[in-house]
């Protein structure tokens, strides 16, 4: 599912048949007009009103614009003191003169009292402000003026406002948006704040977006999900030969080509981010197994290798999985004959535990099913074995697979469990997953990264992953 | 035996992925698959084009599934086209209350492609 561009309130805003204002304000470079424009990109009649750069610019900077804003709808109220430099220029857009800001006000109602549900945007508010008030006159009063104008001639408009403290105008606008540029932990998070909608309830008032390829996108609520029809995946084939492939291709590149062979993952999963971790190691595993590599798991608590029937139903073929994927559980039920291939008991000793391990994918190597990626759920080592014991297991388990050829592990830990720290400095890559105002992002701890935004992508039939960047 | 590339399968639901997915899947079956986003655009396409086979979600913008469904089977002109009903929930009431309205089939997303190719070509073979 492709993540929408504006908020869902938003859009419930400008369908109402009334007038809306709606004032969107922010320090420079939050996105403010890129939002903007995308709300005129889906409006009937959009038009903006340029006070600050030339329509030039606008088409220069936002080039997709050119889909849905005519020169025609595009009013040029710069008041610059140069003239426009081409005569072919001047004759695209029209030049919105205008002598004083009661003027101006004027104007945009004679101009477009006939057009049929326009939406407007003024950008920015703060310069048609700052242009030629009467000095008899306040600020306040037009600012009252312009929201009556809304509410007299059912007319959408948009304000943008550079500067982002609380105004006058914040009480008399129907809706106010602040556009933030912050750091998380050291790394960039741009977060929408939704202050007020009048009459639209606000079901979420923090958002995570980012304006990659100049273009504002949104992330809302995170939340695992299979496509509604399941189809078998086609085997991703490694980037390169030192890497194996993540499953994903937006993964792939984001690791720097896969998952180097040889190498000790650790994947974090911060609080609240439930089941959507899964939606990284199943095409993992997923591609492992179509390639024709072997996986072995101790998989988190809470999961089975029965919690995977749908994948192992739709995404491999039976046959592979019983020859190629090997869970190692704590077993408190009677196994069905069947799955004593593939579900192995987890001893009462770790350090046969992992010798058991290495047979197994010493067996599978010899059948042609190599590199292996083992995938261990650091709860269930911690709630089955003592710490010190773990330590010195996964140290030998490491020094195993550096001799190995190419095998993978992916250690895969809660946040705040006790042995992060320690492994996070044994391990060779640290990624975790955690919400940003309830969407999903991953970074990077070693190698360090910014966020990377997630999105199920539910286009394939299969499980896959949209990452796009926060810029 | 029944030419795939014969048979007319509508395929409605509001999500663009499932419409999609579905689409691509019937017509490399060889199916002709023309689709929908809504209960309203559903029926319309049910009177101009008289699908043989509908996939048809419950939850849907303007008419719900239930409501479309009703409507078709009430409809001499189109009543017989037969309707697979495929939705998220798994309640037996919104079982039986598509079997009132007249669903003919039922299925649970998420589902395989393959089963629901397999109850295509059950259903084209009775």
């Amino acid at each position: 599912m492709s993540s929408p561009t504006i908020p869902e309130e938003i859009l419930e805003a400008f369908q109402k048949q009334f007038g809306f204002a709606l004032l969107i304000k922010g320090t420079a470079g939050t996105g403010k007009t890129t939002l903007a424009l995308e709300i005129l990109s889906r409006a009937k009649n959009p038009i903006y009103i340029s006070t600050r750069v030339s329509p030039e610019f606008l088409y220069e900077q936002f080039p997709w614009v050119a889909d849905f804003l005519n020169p025609s709808n595009i009013y040029d109220a710069t008041q610059t003191y140069f003239p426009t430099i081409t005569q072919t220029q001047t004759q695209r857009f029209k030049v919105f003169k205008y002598s004083d800001v009661p003027n101006f006000i004027e104007i945009i109602f004679e101009h477009f009292q006939g057009v049929e549900e326009p939406t407007i945007v003024i950008d920015s508010w703060n310069a048609v402000i700052g242009y030629r008030l009467p000095q008899d006159v306040q600020e306040e009063k037009f600012s009252n003026l312009i929201t009556e104008l809304v509410r007299k001639t059912n007319i959408k408009l948009v304000l943008v406002a550079e500067n982002p403290e609380i105004s006058f105008l914040d009480y008399l606008v129907d809706g106010v948006i602040i556009t933030h540029d912050l750091r998380v932990e050291n790394r960039r998070a741009r977060v929408m704040e939704l202050l007020k909608m009048r009459s639209i309830p606000i079901k979420q008032p923090y958002y995570t977006y980012t304006l990659d390829s100049g273009r504002f996108k949104l992330f809302p609520l995170y939340k695992f999900q299979f496509p509604s029809i399941l189809l078998k995946p086609e085997p991703l084939p490694d980037p390169h030969k030192d890497f194996i492939s993540t499953g994903i291709l937006d993964l792939d590149t984001v690791f720097g080509g896969g998952l180097r062979k040889g190498s000790v993952y650790l994947f974090e999963v911060a609080h609240g981010v439930g089941d959507g971790y899964l939606n990284f190691i199943i095409p993992l595993f997923t591609n492992q197994l179509n390639s024709g590599r072997g996986v072995i798991l101790i998989l988190p608590e809470g999961y089975s290798a029965k919690s995977f029937n749908l994948v192992q139903e739709n995404f491999v073929d039976r046959e592979q999985f019983l020859k190629q994927f090997i869970s190692f559980e704590r077993l408190n039920e009677s196994q069905k004959p069947e799955e004593k291939s593939y579900i192995q008991p987890l001893n009462n000793r770790i350090d046969i535990t992992f010798q058991q391990i290495w047979e197994k994918a010493k067996n599978l190597k010899n059948n042609n099913f190599g590199p292996i990626v083992y995938f261990l759920g650091l709860d269930k080592l911690e709630n089955t074995y003592e710490e010190m014991e773990i330590i010195r297991a996964l140290s030998d388990h490491m020094a195993h697979i550096k001799g190995s050829e190419g095998d993978i592990t992916v250690i895969l830990a809660r946040e705040g469990q006790n042995l992060i720290d320690k492994i996070s400095h044994m391990a060779d890559n640290h990624w975790k997953v955690r919400l940003l105002n309830k969407a999903l992002v991953i970074y990077g701890v070693q190698p360090e990264s910014e966020f990377w935004l997630v999105a199920n992508d539910t286009s394939r039939g299969y499980v896959s992953l949209n990452l796009t960047p926060v810029v | 035996m029944i030419m795939a590339s014969s048979v007319k399968i509508l395929v409605v639901d509001d999500e663009p992925d499932t419409v999609l997915l579905a689409k691509r899947l019937l017509e490399m079956e060889g199916f002709h698959v023309i689709t929908a986003y809504d209960g309203e655009e559903a029926l319309h396409q049910v009177y101009a084009e008289h699908p043989r086979i509908m996939l048809l979600d419950i939850k849907l913008p303007k008419k719900d599934g239930y409501e479309v469904c009703k409507e078709i089977k009430s409809k001499q002109s189109v009543k017989d086209t037969i309707i697979i009903m495929f939705t998220a929930k798994i309640f037996d009431t919104d079982r039986e209350k598509g079997l009132e309205m007249g669903t003919d089939y039922y299925i649970t997303k998420p589902f395989s492609g393959k089963d629901l190719i397999s109850l295509i070509n059950t259903i084209l073979k009775k």
